[in-house]
């Protein structure tokens, strides 16, 4: 070991989603924090929607996909036995750097499915142990949205108004209403009114590949400006290879830093927050001997129970010009119709339908919510019929916890230090397909309703493995779960989880709302405890 | 071998109205500086070697004819090259120009221009307004 750090309150790991909030909390409350993050900023000139070669970029260097654009700062996954690839991004931000920013919240019934529906593990906390955290974050989030949707708690009035539906999700909105099916404007971390120095969106389209105008939320903007003010530390640059600990204690984090230098960051608290692939990486990384199985893990729950949302897609084509390549793609509305449990469908849970605006140019070409253009003499016959003339609508189904589908240590795989890089594990299981099967059935009546000439599918979009959860999961019972309610180790008690991993169901909404507002409260659990230590360990 | 690549471009992507296909409108070299990686490169090699050498010289119903046989054949390898040859063309400015003067598309960057879309109109949800609430409550 060539350096040592000054020791600190809490040392986080990872600058994400989840790890942002965190760490702006636990600085507001007076708690020495420091936070390693293996990216670093992204600035606002480098992102690629300003670049003539926006779609090239996100076909190769800004892929969501790490083993496909490999950056320096990227570790690679070995996804051979998976059914889907992983989509993450490292950097401060997170993966909300390259996301749609589509921002629901899980509902109560999502904290108790086996409860209700005999399936999965009931949480051990509710809707209602979340409500106040939704709140604060939504208002760091800058949601925009519209409040008094009946297919949810009700919520504050959202910070910002909808975002532009666009032709093609009016069309299906009307289509909804004269079905009699639910739906509603999305809550978007999206401005759509200016914020301070950022700007309201301007409806360019491709969210996933950053925001310079600020519109678009990720946690660099929303977050970390306030959490350095706070006190925090940010180190980017720094990637973490192991959980340093005695038996029953974790003592820090030893990390790589931008030179090349192993350096210790001795900590009184541990907090991981590295995604759901990232964070059962680092705790099976540092197993010793007192934990032979790794960090965490006398419950050998850590890695299992991997979920993703197995996702379907259904494309309508429309005569008409409907510019679907206008305004944030994945952010128009939503439709809940189907999301609770109907057991006359022949499955339990249900699915979100989301409304997804088209694609680019050599988006429409490769392929993605539609198969890949035909090459040859049919090729620009096809290409005028799509292009600006779809509108999509993805099946977004529940994962339920499956111990087999798991992180483990790839056997050969390393990243460029030589540390073994994560595998998945994983398969879908045959009531996610029926599902997205039921789905994509009736959202096709929805597209043909409105007004689509042709309604084509993809039954699982492979590549969509965005939401990374479950793998660290909470729970009351120490066997078979690894951290508590409050996101705390039940083998470690100064060691803290507090991204997706902690998920012990999923639901079928994008979870980063919930996921950052478990982070609030976790924070606040932490900090309570260590303020309420007198003589413990606070720096 | 340049010719029969640059006649492999034209047949995936043929002209369109006033714009050439991929090969005329010199995309190869940026086809060939793509192929920075193994799979690429093995693909870009792996098809051009199953040309024949009379392949600039056949019809282009021929050409397909043909190609559809290497498809067959070579399937993954013929996947990436045609994903690399969608790459290089829609990407190409004169392509993008070409597109933008049939539709309303804007063929510079998305930004920092954007677009203009009608705000949300909370007429079209009165019908929702009215349902009653649909979410399960939990004790």
């Amino acid at each position: 070991m060539s350096r040592r750090e000054e020791p600190v309150d809490v040392v986080v790991v990872g600058a994400g989603a989840s790890g942002g909030a965190f760490t702006w909390s636990i600085a507001r409350q007076g708690l020495k924090v420091v936070c390693l993050e293996q990216g670093g900023w992204v600035t606002p000139e480098t992102i690629p929607s300003l670049l003539p070669q926006w779609e090239r970029a996100r076909a190769r260097t800004h892929h969501p996909n790490p083993n496909v654009r490999k950056n320096a700062w990227d570790y690679p996954i070995d996804d051979t036995d998976s059914d889907i690839s992983p989509m993450l991004y490292n950097a401060v931000g997170g993966s909300t750097i390259h996301w749609g920013a589509h921002f629901p919240r899980l509902k109560p019934s999502d904290f108790r499915v086996r409860t209700l529906d005999g399936v999965g593990v009931d949480w051990p906390i509710g809707y209602n142990d979340l409500a106040p955290y939704f709140e604060i974050n939504d208002a760091m989030m800058t949601v925009s949205g519209l409040a008094g949707d009946p297919a949810n708690p009700a919520r504050g009035p959202r910070p910002c108004p909808p975002v532009p539906l666009g032709e093609g999700a009016r069309r299906i909105a009307e289509a909804y209403n004269r079905l009699g099916w639910h739906w509603w404007p999305v809550d978007a971390a999206i401005l759509t009114k200016d914020h301070g120095d950022r700007l309201s969106c301007n409806n360019c389209g491709p969210c996933d590949l950053g925001c310079p105008r600020g519109s678009r939320t990720s946690t660099d903007l929303a977050y970390w400006p306030e959490a350095l003010a706070a006190g925090a530390i940010l180190r980017t640059g720094a990637r973490v290879v192991k959980v340093t600990s005695t038996p029953g204690r974790v003592t820090g984090v030893d990390f790589v830093d931008e030179s090349g230098e192993l350096v210790h960051q001795p900590a009184a608290n541990v907090v991981l927050a590295g995604n759901g692939v990232g964070t059962a990486r680092l705790l099976l990384l540092s197993a010793e001997d007192w934990c032979p199985s790794g960090l965490a893990n006398s419950s050998d729950q850590v890695g299992r129970n991997l979920m993703f949302h197995p996702t379907g897609m259904v494309t309508g084509v429309f005569d008409e010009d409907l510019s679907g390549y206008a305004g944030p793609f994945a952010a128009s509305i939503v439709s809940q119709e189907f999301y609770e449990t109907d057991r006359s469908r022949g499955f339990v849970r249900g699915f979100q339908a989301q409304t997804i605006r088209s694609d680019g140019p050599l988006g429409t070409a490769l392929g993605g919510y539609l198969p890949r253009l035909p090459w040859g003499n049919r090729h620009h016959e096809q290409f005028s019929s799509q292009f600006g003339h779809t509108a999509s609508i993805t099946v977004t189904t529940e994962d339920l916890p499956d111990p087999n589908n798991r992180v483990t240590l790839a056997d050969t795989l390393t990243d460029r230090w030589g540390v073994r890089a994560p595998k998945i594990s994983y398969r879908v299981e045959q009531r996610c397909r029926d599902t997205i099967r039921f789905g994509i059935e009736r959202n096709s009546e929805v597209l043909r309703e409105a007004g689509a000439r042709e309604v084509l599918s993809i039954p699982l979009v492979s590549s969509a493995g965005f939401h990374l959860l479950g793998t660290a999961r909470m729970g009351a019972d120490a066997d078979m779960s690894v951290v508590d309610a409050n996101c705390r180790s039940h083998d470690v008690p100064n060691l803290w989880v507090i991204d997706g991993s902690v998920f012990p169901t999923v639901g079928a909404l994008n979870p980063t709302s919930t996921l950052q507002s478990i982070a609030l409260r976790a924070a606040d659990a932490l900090a309570g405890r260590e303020l309420a230590e007198v003589g413990g360990d606070i720096v | 071998m340049s010719d029969l690549q640059k006649t492999l471009l034209d047949a995936l992507v043929p002209e369109h109205g006033d714009i050439p296909g991929a090969g005329s409108l010199g995309l190869l070299p940026l086809v060939m500086a793509d192929a920075d990686d193994e799979p690429k490169s093995r693909a870009l090699q792996v098809i051009s070697a199953a040309l024949p050498d009379d392949f600039v010289d056949l019809s282009s119903l021929q050409r397909e004819s043909l190609l559809l046989q290497i498809e067959t054949a070579y399937p993954n390898e013929f996947s990436v090259v045609v994903n690399m040859v969608f790459t290089a063309y829609y990407c190409d400015q004169r392509v993008l120009d070409g597109i933008a003067r049939h539709t309303g598309y804007n063929p510079q960057p998305p930004q920092p221009k954007g677009y203009q879309l009608p705000a949300f109109d909370e007429q079209l949800l009165q019908p929702v307004r009215e349902s009653p609430p649909r979410w399960r409550t939990v004790d």
